[in-house]
């Protein structure tokens, strides 16, 4: 009876498990499709201009009825991210700027003509297109009654004010055109200079918390802004032509395609661009309308009543549910078992917990940047970032748990001759439960807010929502990927706390309820 | 037979054994009896081999401890203690069949097994199936001692098995565990700090301080001829706390 009995619950248990597997398989088919590799990719950078331009890029391909579906990996990252995934062939095509190519990517500013990148391009495998027409450089912008009442035009008149506030984007900051580079051509010491995402500046510079910022010459809200752009009067900014960047197999692979994308070479000016940059920034049109809008179709702003992005929605959730459970499932079956290893002895658990802790401590989109030249880009990075961020709180809960089960019951097992395997699923996993349940619903909260930065590396998710709507600094888009995120986060927080009521063992679970 | 060869331990350069020799006869209850911190209930742990000696040897039929598995250890001790021994996430049945269950026992076998034993120790059947959190103290030592006998061995340890019980309770208990070790015939090692429960239970009694046995035999031995100062003072203060 009682063996039947045993039977019948481990069924049930199984009847679980059973359910489980196949949520993981319909969830393993589905990123199937989202990760197909049959597609042409094309990607952009994290702000405005690039978003559109790569869209324009996807529906120059599209508009023609040619045989290539084009998969949409757009804001994909910074300019190293994106120059990786090219390289490495996880993207065939984004827009790009030659003074970037040559300065930051590269890092041989001495690379001045299309011909000359298109050579160093060709040895790493990759080709540039002929300049889609406009140089967007990078300019100092102040606002327009300040500087004339500092009296200050040109760059080298801000060596005379070396207290005025700065905020420049992280990128500009370090590259060897950048912010520092610059204050060394022109010898300024600004002193209090700091770094921040370049759609905030705008807002900071705008109410006055900052003083000078970097923008781009084709910048929306230049027209929009009361803005005095500083003469660079030792013209230290290189060219920064627009073309497209592609990886040279794609261009191979595809060459009907590369045709098509080709034709957009000389086609946009500067105004046309800052207009294109206009429609989205400022008259909130969607990227996508933007780019119909180059191709000639009418496009009516539809003012406050925005519709739901419904269709990416779905596919950002599935996007974001997979790389939750899968980072989640593989943190598990790693960190279970370093618990239970750093009870063994002192030294093993000095080393696992203070490895798992360190892991916690390195900021997450410094991971993401470390993991890229191993890994490169897309769901394997970030799945590996995701599984070493939720070790630390399983890893801990399980050691506390297994500590805390009190030395009666633990001499009991050894006197009853409970060793190895025994000990450990009949006593040990069980008491220690309740602990390690916790640790993993700890982990799994934090997982679903970590998810949101693997869109940083292309991994898509509701972070994608987020990355593009700071971009375009809309909220919109933002609330887009920030509440199903939220959502989610409080999702599955009930249904750990549903799950306690039979993934606990009963007499476990009703003496705790008691004691409480 | 269980047999202590001059065995000595310190916990932190403290002694609480010091080079103490003793034998165990078969059938017999032994009670050892001492207040608190005198070294009793190492001395059982030392037995059952919670604790290592420092110095000496302990001997069960003529073979050391350390000759025997940790699975042939459980197999000839039964071990009481005095609470929290009971798994939480077993029901008491679960508790009680756990050493069959290591021991490959059919299910059949283990059913009859368990009956038996309710009857023994007397727990009505129904309780098996609660959780230990809903058993009374009386009713989880009761359970706790089904599962120390149920695979049958031949030596019985009890550490202070009835001193977080009740007064009432723990009288019923001293009868029936009296009634159980006529009946059974184990060789019981039987730790308490109660003289009263010590006479009513042992057929020999020593009587521990400070690591070493100062007096052992029968209560009239420790009253008619008290070995030292210690045994008449700790006579008569058990004496004078129960009257």
């Amino acid at each position: 009876m009682k063996c039947l009995d045993r039977v019948a619950r481990a069924f049930d248990r199984l009847k679980g498990s059973l359910c489980f597997a196949a949520l993981l398989i319909s969830v393993f088919a589905a990123s199937e499709d989202l990760y197909s590799q049959e597609r042409l990719r094309v990607g952009s950078k994290t702000f405005t201009e690039s978003y559109i331009l790569g869209e324009i890029l996807a529906q120059v391909i599209e508009r023609e009825k040619s045989a290539w579906r084009v998969d949409r990996r757009l804001g994909m990252g910074g300019s190293g991210i994106v120059f990786e995934a090219v390289r490495t062939g996880h993207l065939d095509f984004y827009p790009e700027y030659t003074g970037t190519l040559a300065e930051a990517l590269l890092q041989r500013p001495e690379l001045k003509s299309i011909p000359e990148l298109r050579e160093a391009l060709t040895e790493l495998g990759m080709t540039i297109s002929d300049p889609l027409g406009f140089n967007n450089t990078y300019a100092l912008a102040m606002r327009r009654a300040h500087a004339e009442e500092l009296g200050v035009r040109n760059i080298s008149d801000l060596v005379n004010h070396p207290n005025l506030r700065v905020g420049v984007s992280y990128e500009f900051l370090d590259r060897s055109d950048g912010f520092y580079a610059l204050t060394e051509a022109y010898s300024l010491a600004m002193s209090r200079v700091r770094g921040m995402e370049h759609s905030l500046a705008y807002d900071a510079l705008d109410s006055g918390s900052i003083d000078l910022m970097d923008v781009y010459t084709t910048d929306a809200k230049l027209g929009a802004l009361d803005l005095l752009l500083l003469e660079d009067d030792l013209e230290f900014f290189p060219r920064y032509d627009a073309v497209i960047l592609a990886n040279l197999e794609s261009t191979e692979r595809a060459p009907e395609a590369w045709e098509l994308l080709k034709t957009l070479e000389g086609q946009f000016s500067e105004s046309k661009m800052i207009e294109l940059n206009a429609m989205v920034d400022i008259d909130r049109m969607t990227i996508e309308d933007a780019a119909r809008v180059h191709f000639g179709e009418s496009i009516e702003i539809s003012g406050f009543s925005r519709p739901i992005f419904v269709q990416e929605l779905w596919l950002r959730t599935k996007e974001h549910v997979f790389l939750v459970v899968i980072s989640l499932i593989f943190s598990i079956l790693i960190a279970v078992p370093l618990g239970f290893l750093a009870h063994h002895s002192k030294l093993l658990e000095q080393l696992i917990l203070s490895t798992t802790g360190i892991f916690q401590t390195i900021p997450s989109l410094a991971l993401l940047g470390f993991l890229i030249p191993i890994l490169g880009i897309g769901v394997l990075p970030a799945l590996v970032a995701m599984i070493l961020y939720a070790l630390l709180p399983i890893v801990r809960n399980t050691y506390l748990g297994v500590e805390q089960i009190p030395k009666s019951l633990r001499e009991t097992a050894f006197v009853l001759g409970l060793e190895g395997r025994r000990r450990l699923f009949w006593i040990e996993l069980p008491l220690a439960s309740p602990s390690i349940l916790a640790g993993i619903k700890t982990s799994a909260v934090i997982s679903v807010g970590t998810a949101t930065l693997a869109a940083f590396i292309g991994a898509g998710g509701y972070g994608d929502f987020i990355l593009r709507g700071l971009a375009i600094n809309d909220a919109w888009t933002i609330l887009h990927g920030a509440l199903p995120a939220a959502l989610m986060a409080l999702l599955v927080q009930g249904i750990f706390d549903f799950s306690e009521r039979w993934a606990l063992p009963k007499g476990l679970r009703l003496s705790l309820q008691k004691s409480v | 037979m269980i047999e202590l060869k001059s065995v000595s331990k310190s916990f932190s350069s403290q002694p609480v054994l010091s080079d103490l020799s003793l034998q165990f006869e078969e059938a017999k209850t032994h009670v050892l009896l001492g207040s608190s911190g005198c070294g009793k209930s190492t001395l059982l742990r030392m037995i059952i081999g919670l604790t290592r000696p420092d110095e000496g040897e302990v001997h069960l039929e003529t073979k050391p401890l350390s000759a025997y598995s940790l699975f042939e250890r459980s197999q000839l001790f039964g071990y009481v203690i005095q609470k929290f021994s009971l798994f939480p996430h077993f029901t008491a049945f679960q508790n009680v069949e756990l050493p069959a269950r290591c021991a490959a026992w059919s299910p059949q076998k283990v059913k009859s097994r368990i009956d038996e034993l309710s009857e023994l120790v007397q727990l009505e059947p129904e309780m098996l199936e609660k959780y230990p959190f809903q058993l009374s103290g009386g009713q989880q030592q009761r359970v706790s001692l089904m599962r120390a006998l149920i695979l049958n061995p031949p030596y019985l340890l009890m550490d202070e098995p009835l001193s977080a019980l009740d007064p009432l309770i723990r009288g019923d208990l001293q009868e029936d565990l009296l009634k159980i070790f006529r009946r059974l015939e184990k060789t019981v090692v039987f730790v308490t700090h109660d003289l009263r429960e010590a006479v009513k239970l042992g057929h020999k009694i020593y009587l521990l301080n400070e690591g070493q046995i100062v007096q052992s035999g029968l209560l009239e031995d420790f009253q008619s001829r008290p070995a030292s100062e210690f045994v008449s003072r700790f006579v008569q203060s058990q004496r004078s706390a129960a009257s």
